[in-house]
């Protein structure tokens, strides 16, 4: 019975370290850098969680736990999500309607600390013209900072304020792919920053900053 | 008593690394891709929606701005009044099997005409970005003054008794739309293609059919 029980506990202990060292590996501190941007910055804010339809943005919709009443029925599109969405200028600029298609990354691996989604926006200027961004972004360090605290007992909580979401590595950068109108020959790039709602601390919904550079 | 405790906890490691490599994450459905060689070497595929079942319907907003809703097309004004509008569809292949998700915006251009966007996800493939100039009103919010707003496919005016409108005018060569990029199988691929509606309007204001997207990647642009 002793040596069942030591057994037990040695597992136990052997599982929790295996998680741990998969949440802190050194390939998630390595690609944990947000996407840089250069020119200038336009910064756009929005809320996620509003008018969409599709998979719920959770760790467990990203691990493929759970499905929610607003899913598509399309196995096709049985983890892939849309929004539309309001953009407010930070600078006072004029509003901007955006459109987020997203859908989760085949290049998702535990063992290599990505679990994401790729993303394609179109961004709208009415009577001015348009830009169409193809990006992605890792949730690793939010899931990872809300097990981190699940374990000191506080719950599924990520720490941080504001989470400057990295893209995936081989999803390639972020980046500004066409404009039209106003915007007709522009390039750039950039970044989604995400505020966690209190309400709802483990889920990946809430305030979002899209940080458009443009060159 | 010791050696099997520190056994157990390598094996508990291990088992948590192995449970990690071949735990199932969520992966896409993928249906064959039905593309054509065209005889100018290019090659050709077709994308379509049902109008009007495919339209995607979104919830409702809780938090932040919402923009105006004209059916289940999205619309928000400028400071001068001129309207962008998005609409999203289920998006199918040449064999009708639903593969993504298509939106499609339109607003006037700086130089007064309409364009509009389309943004094809498909998530087993990636993203298809394309482009065009109209060359009719497709806006939401371009009826007549005394009829309701609503899609433009659904105002009998709009057809002047046609079945087919190209929508597409431009700005590619031959009045084509403009591929202008993509991610994952479509990165760099550069072409044309063209939106044609193929739509029966009815009695009751409403009408049915296809909108097909027709394209045609590695042709000059």
């Amino acid at each position: 019975m002793k040596r069942k029980l030591v057994a037990l506990l040695g597992l136990l202990l052997g599982v929790a370290l295996g998680i741990t060292l998969l949440m802190l590996n050194p390939i998630s501190l390595s690609q944990a850098a947000p996407a840089g941007l250069s020119g200038a910055v336009r910064v756009l804010d929005w809320h996620s969680g509003g008018g969409f339809r599709g998979m719920a943005m959770t760790p467990g919709a990203l691990l493929g736990w759970s499905g929610n009443a607003a899913a598509f029925a399309d196995p096709a599109l049985r983890h892939a999500r849309v929004e539309i969405v309001v953009l407010d200028d930070d600078a006072g600029g004029e509003s901007v309607l955006g459109v987020r298609l997203s859908a989760v990354a085949t290049q998702d691996s535990l063992l290599q600390a990505r679990l994401g989604v790729t993303t394609a926006w179109n961004l709208v200027w009415p009577g001015r013209g348009s830009v169409m961004l193809a990006g992605s972004e890792n949730a690793w360090p939010v899931l990872r900072d809300g097990l981190w605290a699940f374990v000191r007992g506080h719950g599924f909580r990520p720490g941080q304020d504001l989470y400057s979401l990295p893209p995936l590595p081989g999803a390639g950068a972020p980046a500004l792919v066409s404009g039209s109108g106003s915007f007709e020959g522009l390039r750039g790039s950039f970044r989604e920053d995400f505020q966690p709602l209190d309400s709802r601390p483990g889920d990946l919904i809430g305030s979002r900053q899209l940080n458009l550079a443009t060159e | 008593m010791a050696r099997l405790f520190y056994t157990c906890v390598f094996v508990g490691v291990v088992l948590t690394v192995l449970a990690a490599a071949v735990y199932p994450l969520p992966g896409h459905l993928r249906q064959r891709s039905i593309i054509n060689v065209v005889p100018d070497g290019g090659r050709e595929e077709i994308f379509a929606v049902h109008w009007p079942e495919d339209r995607v319907q979104l919830l409702p907003v809780a938090d932040g701005r919402a923009p105006e809703a004209m059916g289940a097309a999205a619309v928000l004004r400028g400071a001068d009044g001129r309207p962008a509008s998005v609409e999203v569809f289920r998006l199918r292949d040449a064999e009708d099997r639903v593969i993504g998700l298509a939106s499609r915006s339109t607003t006037a251009l700086a130089a007064a005409a309409q364009g509009s966007d389309w943004v094809l996800l498909v998530p087993s493939r990636g993203s298809l970005f394309l482009h065009q100039l109209n060359s009719r009103d497709v806006a939401p919010a371009s009826r007549v003054a005394d009829a309701p707003a609503g899609p433009a496919a659904e105002s009998p005016a709009f057809w002047q008794g046609r079945r087919q409108w190209r929508i597409t005018a431009g700005p590619a060569a031959g009045g084509t739309g403009g591929i202008t990029g993509g991610t994952g199988e479509f990165a760099g691929l550069a072409g044309n293609y063209d939106e044609v509606w193929q739509l029966e309007p009815d009695a009751g204001a409403g009408s049915q059919g296809r909108i097909v997207l027709t394209t045609r990647v590695g042709m000059p642009r």
